[in-house]
């Protein structure tokens, strides 16, 4: 054990800076574990007795990382190195990145006085290590050296695939990328599409609570975000968009947004590429039951076991709402206050998976099942009776190798029906689709990868013309040059679908310089051919199928940003620029009859902006703002795509002590014309969220006690033209958890290979499940890059 | 000004020479007194897509914009209007909560008129035909599809009032004559959402009083009537025709102008129009523009013209008025009507882009168009 007092030389074989005279400001250095012991009697051989490793503080901790043990060391760049604040839950709040400065294997960030860390190394083919930091409370200024040492161990197969991915994840740097741990981040009765709406340059669409929740990505329509449920597309056949209403966030463990083209991922990714993972790794067993306005209930249960043969969780949600909330009838003679109607909805949810313990395959299974009301808009009474109802079932199979190579193969089968008891009309539609994604790295430390997917989907249904199917399949290549500092990648994806060959280049850049400055740039090109609604329906006279469609192309998605992160904050702003040729837009004819047409092109350009900010130990402060100029042309006249904002952005308050927690968040939308002739406007609107949680120990078994507010100041506002929605909104929730135990199931899927045929989930998580996962900046997080 | 047309054709045309009138004054050359050839016609036009009511005027061989569009609610859906003296009127639908909304060209002001009970809401009102009684007072006619009745609506007043129930099935037009009532019912299947006939179409005539039946006149083989002019004694009803199954729909070319004489209770003649009827326009010079699809699809139009005296085809069916755009292309007209010297006026329906209203000579040459809404579907001359 180690202790250093005050004022004494800096730390390790690898210290550089002195620490003296500083005086009352320690820092202590508690090893964890076996292994940290080791590490840190490698560290200081003049350790005292105690264990305690004093330094001085306030701290810019620098953190030095060696591979081997004594001469034999080298420093080791490339490691994840990270700062968690001790007793937090494991949800990935307190989380502090220690970046990477340069090559050199050096670290380094600022701590706060009266705060115990957990300093956790890990880097693939070595022993994590972890080590507690506890900081003194007087005051001084210091520069503080601590080495690491890492010892070669063996790896689970899962963790490198997770470094693999990770490092794939580095490839698709031209991105901008955000990445959340959904777990307990988001609070009760939010759902998912409402939680993404407040990053930078995604935006929520939908028709008041209840009905179906899209977003779009930096000033696109929702068609040209493709959504992918642990690697199975989630897009509706007929329409393109995906419904992000019928998956609740409680089944998630974690939603990755690639803002941009990404055409290795195949059709759809014109805008970017919402990749969702199903959770997988229940920690214990979590029951919980929710309560809120307009009729909210909710019951959710997850658990988890592991045995020899592998692992097994299972989760399940049961929710429903009325939504009978009272609105202001705005088109109706004297605005009279009315109650929605027919807005009510019952969902049902069961995900199971499992993993084997020997080797790295896996397997999911979920359902999701959606009854709801289909109310139409304000002062109409034509949809009171109009009912929609959707069942999805999904079973995936995945399987990796060592060098970072793996394949999925999932099968999604969807049924739809709508009916309507005041017409005497029932209509449904099927929907099937089979898809094999793999992906090939020829050796771990290759800079190739190739990625491919095969697939196939079939739609039936009485209002198309006829059963339709479609093969797709697509190839992609890329390889990373350049020396450290600069990273070129190029790239190239071609595929075939519907008897359309596209070919899509891409080529990213990215490069780090100075003191936390990165720097990104990329330019694409994807497509997105049409949808079955496209080309076969004839639901009406005034419908016409139009099988003469071509895919719509996105001719250049650009894009340049640059980050600074200098210790507690992180401000990062990007560019973009996206033009898409021929889009397939729905459009009535010279006499009113409606079919899909190639027609016309869309641009979008804008600039985003978020800043996030560690004041203090446990606070949190997250800033977001997007301008999008987003604009349709037809023939020689150019107008705003409707419903998309120039401005909106928000802020994020988090306040995280103990056991408890508690976020407020302030989202801001800008005014929006509501159609292509941009006679009518929206006006701009704020949403005030506040949540709270408290955790309480009893015994073995934590009771969460959590309370949401959403929409704190009442705000009226709408989201589409004429369907309104709901004011403040109470939801209260309490649960039971059991700790987790020993050899609890760590998720080991070979990545659901949605992000051109690779994954970028597991970045930043950390090796035990018992301790928080690592990606920076907290709620929501971006990706580490590196 | 059109129900006048509707109602009596002389009185139309004199009405038709108060032009200018309800041009707000401070528009561009709203007045008539700036440079160049006079102010010969002031032109409306509703756009259902934009939701706005488009206001120009005809100076010599050109068109201007006379004042801002009138901004419709965002509810609206309708498909046409009817406009007199100083007051407009149009519908909206079921699917936007049934409405007529009156509006004042000289304050701008909008009222809304509802329907009553609790089904109100789905009456889903068609084509509304302004009238005035003998006390100076403005209200429309409307018949409604979804309960199948006969209304009448005033500016100001917050319900439409019932005059007739079970009026039949499609109910696209009401014109009243004098006393009488005439319900043009198209006889489509709107409650099952398939809009094939369910029978022949047919005019019911019903007293203004009591809003009771009397008589009906079968339009023995047409399809689809979806508009109709009194003409004296007659009545001129265009039936647009059916369309074929999915998934193509492809028109029948079974439209028709059928003559039918009230007081006889009886057709008297039916014209086709060897093509789908789209729209029928009363023109300032005493004809009548029908629009009609030419081909296999709804994709094209062409022109024909009716002459009231003779009550035939002045361009008839194999001799259509083919209007073309600036650069001679066929330019397709959802509705087209004339000046007093014969010129045309039509209008393209467009989404997206703004449609055009395009003035063109008596042959359909171009001679001059300016932008006009989205979606634009009606348009009134005066």
């Amino acid at each position: 054990m180690v202790r250093r007092e005050q004022g004494a030389r800096a730390i390790g074989a690898g210290g550089r800076n002195g620490i003296a005279a500083l005086a009352g400001i320690w820092l202590t250095v508690v090893p964890v574990g076996a292994l940290a012991q080791d590490v840190t009697r490698a560290i200081d051989p003049r350790a005292g007795r105690d264990g305690a490793e004093r330094v001085s503080f306030p701290v810019e901790l620098h953190v030095r990382v060696w591979a081997g043990e004594g001469d034999a060391a080298r420093p080791f760049p490339g490691a994840r190195v990270w700062l968690t604040r001790t007793g937090h839950r494991t949800d990935g709040t307190g989380s502090i990145p220690v970046a990477e400065a340069g090559k050199s294997g050096t670290y380094s960030t600022a701590v706060e006085v009266g705060g115990v860390y957990d300093l956790h190394t890990s880097a693939m083919g070595f022993a994590p290590v972890t080590r507690r930091v506890r900081v003194g409370d007087a005051g001084g200024i210091a520069s503080n050296e601590l080495d690491v040492y890492l010892s070669p161990a063996p790896v689970p197969v899962e963790e490198i695939l997770t470094r693999v991915e990770a490092e794939r994840a580095a490839q698709l740097r031209g991105h901008t990328l955000h990445h959340i741990e959904l777990g307990e981040r988001a609070p009760p009765s939010t759902t998912l599409a409402e939680w993404l709406a407040g990053l930078p340059g995604l935006e929520l669409r939908r028709r008041g609570e209840g009905g179906p929740q899209m977003v779009t990505i930096r000033g696109s329509r929702p068609e040209a975000v493709l959504v992918l449920l642990d690697g199975m597309p989630v897009n509706d056949p007929l329409t393109g968009a995906a419904d992000l209403s019928g998956i609740p966030t409680s089944s998630l463990e974690s939603a990755t947004v690639v803002l941009g083209a990404e055409a290795g991922s195949g059709s759809g990714a014109s805008a970017g590429v919402l990749a969702l993972r199903t959770r997988s790794t229940a920690r214990g067993t979590s029951v919980g039951l929710t309560a809120g306005s307009f009729g909210h209930l909710a019951a959710d249960l997850s658990s988890g076991t592991s045995g020899r043969v592998g692992s097994l969780s299972i989760g399940a949600r049961l929710q429903r709402a009325q939504n009978d909330y009272s609105f202001e009838n705005r088109v109706w003679p004297g605005q009279p206050s009315e109650k929605r109607e027919n807005a009510d909805r019952r969902d049902a949810h069961v995900t199971i998976a499992a993993q084997l313990e020997s080797l790295p395959v896996s397997a999911l299974g979920r359902v999701d099942a959606v009854e709801r009301g289909s109310p139409g808009r304000m002062g109409t009474r034509l949809f009171d009776e109009a009912r929609w109802r959707e069942v999805t079932g999904q079973f995936s199979l995945s399987a990796g190798t060592e060098g970072g190579s793996g394949v999925t193969a999932g099968y999604t089968h969807r049924r739809q029906w709508y009916t309507d008891r005041r017409l005497d009309r029932e209509e449904s539609l099927s929907a099937r689709q089979i898809r094999v994604q793999g992906r090939w790295r020829p050796s771990v430390s290759s800079s190739w990868l190739l990625a491919g997917y095969a697939a196939n989907e079939s739609v039936g249904g009485a209002t198309l013309d006829r059963p339709n199917g479609r093969w797709m399949a697509g190839l992609s290549a890329s390889r990373a040059f350049g020396p450290p500092t600069l990273e070129v990648t190029p790239s190239l994806a071609a595929d075939m679908a519907g008897g359309d060959a596209m070919l899509s280049p891409a080529l990213s850049i990215g490069s780090r310089f100075g003191e936390g400055w990165r720097v990104w740039g990329r330019a694409a090109q994807a497509y997105r051919i049409p949808t079955f609604a496209d080309l076969y329906l004839a639901s009406s006279y005034q419908v016409r199928p139009n099988r003469d469609l071509l895919p719509e192309r996105v001719r250049l998605d650009a894009e340049l940003g640059v980050e600074w992160s200098p210790g507690r904050l992180r401000a990062r702003s990007s560019a973009f620029y996206r033009q898409t040729t021929d889009p397939i837009v729905w459009l009535p004819s010279s006499t009113a009859v409606w079919s899909a047409r190639n027609a016309g092109r869309l641009t979008a350009l804008g600039v985003e902006l978020g800043l996030e900010l560690l004041p203090a130990v446990g606070w949190e402060i997250d800033l977001a703002g997007t301008w999008t100029r987003s604009r349709v042309r037809f023939e020689t006249e150019r107008t705003a795509l409707p419903y998309q904002p120039e401005w909106s952005g928000g802020v994020a308050l988090e306040r995280v002590s103990g056991p408890r927690r508690a976020l407020v968040r302030l989202r801001y939308t800008g005014p929006r014309v509501t159609s292509l002739a941009a006679t009518h406007e929206l006006p701009a609107y704020a949403l005030v969220d506040v949540a709270g949680r408290q955790t309480i120990h009893i015994g073995r078994v934590d009771l969460e006690i959590e309370l949401g507010i959403r929409n704190l100041l009442d705000a009226r506002h709408e989201l589409v033209e004429l369907f309104p929605e709901p004011g403040r909104q109470l939801s209260f929730r309490i649960g039971f958890q059991t700790p987790p135990r020993s050899g609890l199931p760590s998720d080991r899927r070979a990545g659901n290979m949605d992000l051109d045929g690779s994954s970028v989930d597991h970045v930043g998580r950390a090796p035990d499940a018992e301790v928080p996962a690592a990606p920076p900046g907290g709620d929501p997080s971006d990706i580490p890059l590196s | 000004m059109r129900q006048a047309l509707r109602g009596a054709m002389a009185v139309t045309l004199g009405l038709g020479l108060v032009t200018g009138a309800c041009i707000d004054s401070t528009g561009p050359n709203g007045n008539g007194n700036g440079n160049g050839p006079p102010i010969t016609a002031e032109v409306l036009v509703l756009n259902s897509l934009s939701k706005t009511i488009s206001r120009l005027v005809v100076r010599g061989d050109a068109l201007e914009t006379a004042a801002s569009p009138i901004i419709l609610p965002p509810q609206f859906d309708g498909v046409a209007m009817d406009v007199l003296s100083d007051i407009w009127v149009t519908t909206i639908s079921a699917a936007g909560g049934s409405q007529i909304l009156f509006g004042s060209f000289a304050t701008g002001e909008q009222a809304v008129t509802t329907f009553p009970g609790a089904a109100g809401a789905l009456a889903d009102p068609s084509k509304p035909s302004l009238v005035i009684d003998l006390g100076g007072t403005v209200g429309t006619l409307v018949g409604t599809r979804g309960d199948n009745s006969i209304y009448i609506a005033f500016p100001g007043s917050p319900s439409a009032q019932l005059l007739a129930a079970d009026v039949g099935e499609f109910t696209e037009r009401v014109i009243s004559v004098a006393a009488v009532l005439l319900s043009i019912d198209a006889n489509l299947d709107d409650a099952g959402g398939t809009f094939q006939p369910l029978g022949d179409p047919r005019i019911g005539l019903y007293r203004f009083t009591d809003g009771s039946f009397f008589d009906e006149i079968a339009l023995t083989g047409a399809v689809n009537a979806n508009d109709a002019l009194v003409l004296g004694d007659d009545v001129l009803v265009l039936a647009g025709g059916g369309f074929g199954p999915a998934p193509d729909f492809a028109p029948n070319n079974d439209g028709q102008l059928v003559i039918a004489n009230a007081a006889a209770r009886e057709v008297i003649s039916s014209l086709a129009v060897q093509g789908n009827g789209i729209a029928m326009e009363p023109g300032l010079n005493g004809f009548i523009y029908v629009t009609r699809t030419t081909g296999s699809d709804f994709g094209s139009t062409d022109v024909l013209s009716f002459n009231l005296q003779t009550r035939t085809f002045a361009r008839g069916p194999n001799n259509p008025i083919r209007p073309r755009d600036a650069s001679g292309a066929d330019l397709n007209c959802w509705a087209a009507t004339s000046l007093l010297d014969g010129r045309l006026l039509c209008i393209t329906f467009s989404a997206g882009a703004s449609g055009r209203l395009a003035l063109l000579s008596a042959d359909g040459a171009f001679l001059d168009d300016i932008p006009v809404g989205q979606g634009a579907v009606d348009l009134i001359v005066r």
